[in-house]
Order: structure tokens, then sequence, then C-alpha cells
């Protein structure tokens, strides 16, 4: 027997035990096409995503909820497979959920993917008045939702990116507004943060320091078990970050103090320790000099 | 010309005889498999098989032992583990995986898994973490979530892409240096191992000048490639922790980032000629000068062997290759353990801090998952439940020789050396902005440890050349944060999604998931990048260093002295 025929046999019997598993495949609900079709997504498969969303607007009616979800995660496995450029395709699925439903949440958050979209991966002194009036859309159409808290966080980062201090100006003015009526404390942290930001950006570190202080103290700087990532790295740093501006910035040291001895207290394994306690024993240094000679060596490092 | 008979058919089996050794190799593995589906198929026993690739004394016994433990508390269940050799089992575990026949539970690591590989083959555990250990029951942990029982917060076992807990780690890592004691009483005519810096260097020149047996003089420290990696990355890069006061930009306190590295040296904040770099570069120089000649072309087990032969007398070891020294050891000489040595070279005001110890995060190993195709999955949770448990990981972990990766757990008094430094250093340095100032760095650093140019002459050499290089290094990580960007929104896009559907329970979080990814991944990120090239291009410019007292501070400083106040 040739080596050839050995390996049509093989074949053969392979492709008949795989004939013989062959099951009749149901179509399953939306629901659950909609799952998977996120779970492709999520795992970087666009193209198994794109084709799953359109099998779900395919298989429901616009006026189901599926039907614009399916919409939505469409366009979206469009950008992410080329998310560099604005998918033309992706718009139109976009705007056809706003045309379709306009009063629904989903349309809120496609007007504001399409500012995503227009933002993205631009950089550096790019003309970004285009995008600010992206966002400046999903403020002024759905004012007090989820998508335009979201586009007014990125519409100031826009401002904040160009390190301008007209710029940081107008985005404190504008948090500052806002805060004066913002009642949700999980938005006050968001705004508080940007205004931290302006304030570095403007040389105005009292100013920095009382947001970033506010930012602490709010519950949203303290998620709850599942946000490791939070948890492990940003409130470590956050307390660092208070502190640093509180001691050579602002020269508050009773801020200073009570900042890193938090940091030491809650997170006494944390890699800033020993810096913490550095610093603490440097201000400790520096008073009992002032007090004694009136001068520092420390405080002109 | 025309073969003779014998020359065909010696041909003939020549031609055949490999598909015949490839037929009867895949008949045989194929029966050994069907056999054991067979006998799996045919018990009425729950079979929970284990891969891993932990082939150090103790591990293989700690599992076995541990197994009965549980198979007699746990009637119908039996553990199968299946250790494989270090450079087969990425490979191992991929085929498997790929065939749909992996094991019940696979040790997680020795190959960089994707989040797609991640998320098609092992199974979430993010709804066990969250709830209490039933194994500790009766211990401070009763009411604890499971991943807070652990050193790490099982943080090693997130996967951030996922948003998922995937993997639970059995021990926690460390190293520590193992010395023979026979030869170092032997030789330096005492008997406690050197403290300081200054004290293991004048040992190393004591034993250096002592000749073996066969007239050959000793080599201080055993050594290799991998070894000086780990003298330089836990003794010697902590030495540069001052430099963080000059190139901490962000000023997060953390490890330094390469961007903020580079606008420090771009801005004229910090150059190569800083002191901390130089401590930390003749330390390495000198650590070097007590190896053995050509030690960066040596191999780890070449290293232990030199040990083991009582060539030399330190041996810097992780705290997995402890048993097995010890084991080879046994018998020929006392072998004893010692911390690194410490010492006081920082200035400033860290100056009453010690330098000898590195911060050694709290961070997992031996993370172990159970994979999707699992049979059992709950089983095989359970029984990793079992062993991360506060009474089982302690006696996991004192037969292996680890140190426990549950808090609480009972740590075996000869490990007790190994517990991790928290209250330490950090390295305040990087010389990488990319692939170019990476090689060139690499490239002068072994130049340098091996006395082949000058501190100066590598100050000299690559200063220039990291910040030219630097700029072709920078365009280049432009390019890629494109890539990383794509990532980011695609994370934060199944975030939104997460939230969308999300359970009445876990909506609220799921949100502040989500708004959180928007500020630390996307936001917060972009803004800093920008500073940094701002700094960079020259666009921005910095009035101080970031731990420097602004003019403003020292007023206020000298206002509340003077008016007495303090807390």
């Amino acid at each position: 027997m040739q080596l050839r025929q050995i390996v049509f046999i093989l074949a053969a019997c392979l492709y008949m035990i795989g004939c013989d598993q062959q099951e009749t495949l149901e179509m399953p609900a939306p629901k659950q096409l909609l799952s998977g079709a996120w779970r492709s997504l999520q795992l970087k498969d666009f193209t198994a995503a794109a084709e799953q969303f359109q099998e779900v607007v395919k298989s429901t009616n616009p006026e189901c909820d599926e039907y614009l979800e399916g919409l939505y995660g469409w366009a979206m496995s469009l950008w992410l497979a080329s998310p560099v450029q604005p998918s033309p395709q992706a718009a139109a699925l976009l705007d056809r959920i706003v045309a379709l439903r306009e009063d629904h949440e989903l349309a809120a958050w496609s007007l504001l993917a399409q500012a995503r979209m227009k933002s993205a991966f631009l950089s550096g002194d790019q003309d970004w008045n285009t995008v600010r009036a992206a966002y400046q859309k999903v403020l002024d159409r759905y004012p007090n939702s989820a998508p335009a808290s979201e586009a007014f966080l990125y519409q100031q980062a826009t401002w904040l990116s160009t390190l301008k201090k007209e710029d940081a100006q107008a985005v404190l003015d504008a948090c500052d507004r806002k805060l004066a009526t913002e009642s949700d404390p999980a938005q006050a942290f968001y705004l508080h943060q940007m205004r931290a930001m302006a304030c570095q950006t403007l040389g105005d570190p009292v100013r920095q320091l009382v947001s970033e202080l506010k930012c602490l103290e709010n519950p949203e700087s303290k998620p709850d078990m599942r946000i490791h990532l939070t948890q492990a790295k940003a409130q470590p740093s956050a307390y660092w970050h208070a502190a640093v501006i509180a001691q050579y910035s602002v020269g508050d040291f009773a801020t200073a103090r009570r900042i890193y001895q938090r940091l030491i207290e809650e997170w006494p394994e944390e890699q800033r320790v020993l810096r913490a306690q550095a610093a603490l024993a440097e201000m400790d240094q520096i008073e009992k000099e002032l007090r004694g000679t009136g001068k520092s060596e420390l405080l002109q490092q | 010309m025309i073969p003779t008979r014998p020359t065909a058919i010696f041909q003939g089996v020549t031609n055949w005889s490999a598909l015949v050794v490839i037929l009867i190799a895949f008949t045989w593995s194929a029966s050994g498999i069907w056999q054991r589906q067979q006998a799996e198929k045919s018990s009425s026993e729950i079979v929970l098989r284990i891969g891993h690739w932990q082939l150090e004394t103790g591990s293989r016994e700690a599992f076995t032992q541990l197994a009965r433990e549980y198979e007699k508390r746990t009637p119908g269940v039996k553990i199968i583990q299946e250790p494989v050799p270090e450079t087969l089992y990425a490979l191992w575990g991929f085929a498997h995986q790929l065939a749909g026949d992996p094991p019940d539970i696979l040790e997680r690591g020795l190959a960089t898994y994707s989040p797609s590989y991640e998320a098609r083959f092992l199974m979430p555990l993010t709804e066990y973490v969250n709830h209490p250990n039933p194994y500790n029951r009766n211990t401070d942990q009763e009411t604890v979530p499971w991943r807070k029982t652990l050193v790490d917060g099982m943080l090693i076992g997130y996967n951030f892409d996922l948003a998922e807990y995937v993997a639970v780690p059995l021990a926690s890592p460390s190293n520590r240096i193992i010395y023979n004691r026979t030869l170092y009483k032997q030789l330096t005519g005492k008997d406690t191992p050197p403290a300081t810096l200054e004290e293991f260097f004048r040992a190393c020149e004591i034993i250096g000048g002592k000749k073996q047996p066969n007239g050959r003089p000793y080599v201080p420290i055993a050594n290799s490639r991998y070894h000086f990696d780990t003298w330089v990355r836990i003794v010697t890069d902590v030495l540069t922790l001052p430099m963080l006061d000059r190139n901490d930009l962000g000023m997060d306190g953390g490890t330094i980032d390469r961007l903020e590295q580079f606008a420090a040296v771009r801005c004229g904040l910090m150059d190569f000629s800083h002191p901390a770099l130089r401590d930390k570069l003749e330390l390495a120089r000198r650590i070097a000068g007590y190896s053995p000649p050509g030690y960066l072309g040596l191999s780890r087990l070449d290293a232990v062997s030199q040990f083991i032969q009582q060539k030399s007398v330190f041996l810097i070891i992780g705290i997995w290759d402890l048993r097995g020294i010890q084991k080879q050891a046994f018998g020929e000489f006392e072998s004893a353990l010692m911390d690194f040595p410490s010492s006081h070279p920082w200035k400033g005001r860290y100056k009453d801090f010690d330098g000898g110890f590195v911060h050694e995060s709290n961070i997992g190993s031996f993370p172990l998952s159970v994979t999707r195709a699992s049979k059992n999955p709950h089983v095989a949770v359970d029984f990793i439940q079992f062993l991360s448990s506060v009474e089982y990981n302690g006696e996991f972990n004192r037969i292996t020789g680890w140190m426990p990766s549950a808090i609480g757990a009972e740590i075996a008094s000869e490990t007790e050396i190994f517990r991790r430094h928290t209250v330490a250093g950090i390295n305040g340095f990087t010389p990488y902005v990319g692939t170019e100032t990476t090689i060139k760095w690499r490239e002068l650093f072994t130049q340098f440890v091996l006395n082949q140019i000058s501190l100066e002459g590598f100050i000299a050499q690559f200063g220039p050349y990291y910040e030219v290089a630097g700029q072709r290094d920078l365009k280049r990580m432009e390019a890629e944060w494109t890539q990383w960007r794509a990532e980011e929104v695609r994370l934060i896009c199944t975030n939104w999604r997460w939230a969308m559907t999300a359970s009445t329970e876990e909506k609220a979080e799921a949100w502040r998931l989500y708004r959180r990814a928007i500020l630390e991944r996307e936001i917060g990120p972009d803004i800093q990048r920008a500073r940094m090239l701002g700094i960079i291009r020259g666009k921005t410019t910095l009035d101080r260093s970031p731990y420097e007292y602004s003019e403003f501070a020292r007023a206020n400083i000298r206002r509340a002295v003077q008016s007495g106040t303090k807390e």
C-alpha cells in the first residue's frame, strides 16, 4: 500500500468521525446571541463579533431593545477592528439608533460613541474643535444622562491636554460651575479630579490640594471588592500625591502628616511606606531645626 | 547503477521506518488515553487532574500528601497530579487545551497568556473569591472573602482585561542567600554570617584569597547570568531610590516610568552622574568581581553545581530552590540561610533608613486555575479552596519549604528568613526608553561589570546616547500607544456592557468600575503623557524638582513654626 493511500484512508476515517458527531444546531435567542457577540468583542475577535451582532439585528425588529443593542455592538466591533480611523459604516449604524429611538438610552450612548470615535486616537496639536463640538452635542441633547457626564469629562480632557493656562482656567471654571449644582458624590469625585489637574497646570497647589483631599474623602475613591486595580494601585498613589502636594508645594505639614499616616496605616506593606516614614521624619527634623536655629538645610533641598 | 537487492531492502526499510515509528507511538499514546478515559468512565469516582511544572523537591510530595488528606475528607474524589518539565509545560498545556482534554486544574505560568486564551480556557473564579473560603471555618479568616485571605489579595490571579479572577496563588516567593556554613567557618574563622555589605565583601576577600584542595582559588559567590540579574535587581537597584526625588515627575511615589525618566533627563533635572546611580554601578561591579570568570555565560544550574561542589560559599536563591539545594548539600556540608547584607548607602532624606533591602511585593506565586473543560469545576474549586485555606496552605508550604500565601498560615521556622521585607526601598531609575536604549545600556553595563570600561567611560558614553536614541525610542513608543489605546477602548467597552447588564446588586459597582476605568486608563494617563511630552519637547518648563520645597511652601512652613502649630 502506498503512503498516499494510507494518508487518504486516515483522512477519510477522520472525516467520517467528524460527520458522525455533527448535530443539528438551533438558532440561539437574541439575548444569547448578544452575550456571545460581546464575548467575541471582549476576546478581540471583532470580525466574529460584527457578524454575531449583525445576526441579532437580522433576527429582531427595530422596536426591540436587542435590535438597538445589536446595532450598537455592531458599530463598536467595526470601529475596534480598525480603531485609528473613524469608521463611516459604524457611524451610520450609530446614526440609525438615534434616528430610530431618540429617547432610548442607547441613543445617548450612540451619540457619545460617535464623539469617542472622533477623539480617541487624536493627539498633540491636532484640531480638537470638531471633537469638542461632538461632545457638546451629547451634552445639549441628553443633558442629565450618564453619557452626558462622561462627555463632559472627555470634553474637559481635550482642554487639559493642551497644557495651556487659559485652557486649564476654563476647565477649572467649568468644573466649579458643575460642582455648584452637582448632588451625586460619584460625579463630584470626577469633577474634583479634573479640577485638580487643571490647578496643577495653573500652578495653584492650594486649590489642587483641596480637590485632591475631596477625592480622598469621596466614597467613589474606595470602591468595593471587585475593583482590584483601583484598590491595589490607585489609592496609595492618590494618598501619596496629595501628601506630596501638601508637603512640598503648599507647606501644610499637618495635612501632609495626616495623609502619610493614613497611607502607612491603611497600606502597611505598600512600597511607598518607607518613603512616607522618611517624609514624616524630614518634617519633624525641619520643624526642630527651625525652632532651634531658625534655619533648616532640608528646607533648601 | 542498478541497486543490489540488499540495498533495495535497506532503502525500503529506511523509507517506511519513520512512518512505522510514528504509527506505533500514535497507537501507544492513543491506547493510553483511551484506557484512562475508560477507567475514568467506568469509575464512580470523580477524578481531578492537576497539571503543574513545579518539579522542585517537595512540591510533588506536598500535592500527594494534601491530595490524600482531601480524598479522606471527600469520599468519591480521586486526585492525580501531572508534573511536567518547565521546557514542555507551556506547549503541553496549550496542546491539551486545544484538544479539549486539559487537566481540571492547571498552574498558570511559563507562557504569556493572552486575555483570549484565559477567557476561552480558564474558568472565571470571581463569583467564588468574593465569598469566604469554607475551609477557613474556626479561624480568623472565617468570614473574610476568600481573595482577601491571601497575601496579595489574589492580585496575581486577576486578569485586568477580563475583569475576572482566574487563578489562586498557593505560595509567596522571595529570595535570600544560602551559604556553605562549613566552608565559611573554615575559611573565615567566623560563625555568624556577614550582616552588612562591608562585612560581606571582607568575607569575600578572605574567601577569594584561600585555595581549594586542587590548588585553585575559591570563588566567593556562585554566579551565572540568571543569578547576577537577581543580585542586580534585589541588591543594587534599591540604591537608586533617592533618584526618585529628581525623576518622579508624576509624583505618584511608585517605581519610575520610562517616560518620566526621559523627561527628567531632557529637562536637566537628572543626569547619569547622579551619586545613587554611581553607587549602584559600583556595587554591581564589586559583586561581579567575586564571581567566577565567565559567569555571564553560565547557566542557572552551573551556578548551583558550583555551590554544591563547594567551589563557592554564597549563592543567591529563590525560596523554590531551597529544598533541592539543601537536599543536594545534605551529608556533604552544612548549609545555612542569610538575609541580604544591609548597608546605609543612601544620602539626604533617606540617610536614617537601611539601604540593604528592596521592597518585596506581596505578590503570590504558584497560581492554580480551573479549566473550562473540567467536568467537575466545583470540586476543582473546592480542592483549591482546601489548598489555600489557613490550615492546609501552611501544611502545603511546610512540605514544599515555601512561604504560604494564606494570611495567618503557619510559617515553618526554617523559612521564616524568607519573610518579605515590606518597609524597604524601591528602584528609582530606569535606563530604558525603548529598544535602542535598552540594548546600549545592557552592552555598556556588561562591559562595566567586566572591568572593560571605567565608570566615567560608562557615563560619558551612555548619557549622550540616551538623549539621542531616546528620541527614536520615543517615536516608536508613540506608535505603540495607538495599540495600547485600542486595548483600553476595548476594555472600557466591555466594562460598559457589564455595567449595562449587571444585576441589581452588582450594578452600582459595575458602573463604578466603568467610570474609574475611564479616568485611570484613559483621561489620567493621557494628561500625564501630555505633560511628559511637553517637558521632553521643551514646551513646558519646571521651576523645581518634584520633591523640592516651593517658595510658597517654605514661607508657610516658617510661618507655622513661628506660630507654634504642630499637630
